[in-house]
């Protein structure tokens, strides 16, 4: 086949050689043989015609190819159909858990440390529970034995409520306070009393009284 | 392993996000703080200095005490239709009630026998002041007001 036996030895070289696949060293001792011997060089020649020609049929057959939404074609064939949404969500999750774990734990531990401070400063800064009224309000006042012991109401400059009982007795017997039962209580219902209202309220039957000395009830 | 390890930990932070809602769905319960004070007429000793306001303040209505002790200082938990005791020094038990509770006010009852039942709105500011008997030369005086934060 090769006149020259060298020869026999780099026709098998020539196609990788044209096609880029053989190492520097065989490169170069192909290019040497080449320079030498035109057999050789008239083969290299033909291969790469050949090559080239190949190439232009390929690309013009691949022109005659529509690729117009080729990777979503292909996808659709990858993944048929759709997962249900807690598929999906599972397996989020646990890729998420699987390649970026360190991150998610992190993530995790500092949401629940935020929570676990943030909701105690949030209930502090609160009102507490029971207590959306602005101030202290009394509604009504009854006693257990409204012969002897007459309510009197009154309100500091701070909203505050003063309830005090006057003995009726406690000037004209000395006694202490009267025992009673609840079916004797006479119930003294409270309107609203204005603003900054300092006054006591005068307690039934007790016109006489002074005003409340402490002490000297 | 891991999917169960993300669910505990979906499910645990589910619930730190929801337990704020599920304790306040639970029966509705009202903090008071209840404080006992003795005055009388005995020395002008102010035990804590703090009720030097509560002094002030009776001053203002033209009581004359000049000594204000404070003998006890608890908050208790109400609850409804449960009423709470607070026994006093004089040995009287006071009691108290939660009335009602409409639009996050609470109401509640004081009774203290042989004295008077006060109903009272609690609200985030004052305090109510009520006798509750005579004890050791003095007038006990029994203070409702918003707890401490």
């Amino acid at each position: 086949m090769a006149g020259n036996p060298a020869c026999e030895r780099f026709i098998p070289l020539l196609s990788p050689y044209i096609d880029g696949e053989v190492s520097p060293t065989e490169r170069v001792n192909i290019e040497r043989h080449l320079s030498a011997c035109k057999a050789c060089t008239g083969r290299a020649a033909d291969l790469r015609a050949e090559s080239g020609l190949l190439r232009v049929g390929l690309e013009m057959a691949v022109d005659e190819v529509d690729f117009k939404d080729f990777a979503q074609k292909v996808m659709a064939r990858v993944t048929p159909e759709k997962p249900p949404v807690l598929e999906r969500l599972r397996l989020s999750l646990s890729e998420l858990f699987l390649y970026h774990r360190t991150a998610m734990f992190s993530s995790l531990a500092t949401a629940a440390v935020l929570m676990l401070v943030a909701i105690p400063l949030l209930m502090g800064n609160r009102a507490p529970v029971g207590y959306a009224g602005e101030r202290m309000t009394v509604q009504a006042v009854r006693t257990y034995d409204p012969a002897k012991l007459a309510p009197v109401v009154m309100e500091t400059d701070d909203g505050s409520t003063i309830i005090w009982l006057v003995d009726q007795d406690a000037h004209s017997h000395g006694a202490s306070p009267v025992l009673g039962d609840e079916a004797d209580s006479d119930e003294l219902e409270l309107e609203e009393a204005p603003a900054g209202n300092t006054a006591p309220k005068p307690p039934p039957a007790q016109k006489e009284e002074p005003a409340p000395k402490g002490g000297s009830l | 392993m891991r999917t169960h390890t993300a669910t505990v930990l979906t499910l645990l932070s589910l619930g730190l996000m929801l337990s704020p809602l599920a304790a306040h769905a639970q029966e509705q319960k009202v903090k008071v703080q209840v404080e006992v004070v003795l005055a009388s007429n005995k020395g002008d000793t102010v035990d804590p200095p703090e009720l030097a306001q509560m002094k002030e303040k009776f001053r203002k209505q033209n009581f004359s005490f000049t000594s204000f002790k404070r003998l006890s200082l608890d908050t208790v938990e109400l609850v409804t239709a449960k009423p709470t005791e607070v026994r006093l020094p004089n040995g009287v038990n006071a009691s108290l009630k939660l009335l009602d509770f409409k639009e996050g006010i609470a109401t509640v009852r004081v009774e203290i026998p042989r004295q008077s039942g006060v109903d009272m709105e609690l609200g985030r500011q004052g305090a109510v002041y009520q006798r509750a008997g005579r004890h050791v030369g003095g007038e006990l005086i029994l203070v409702l007001s918003p707890p401490a934060k």
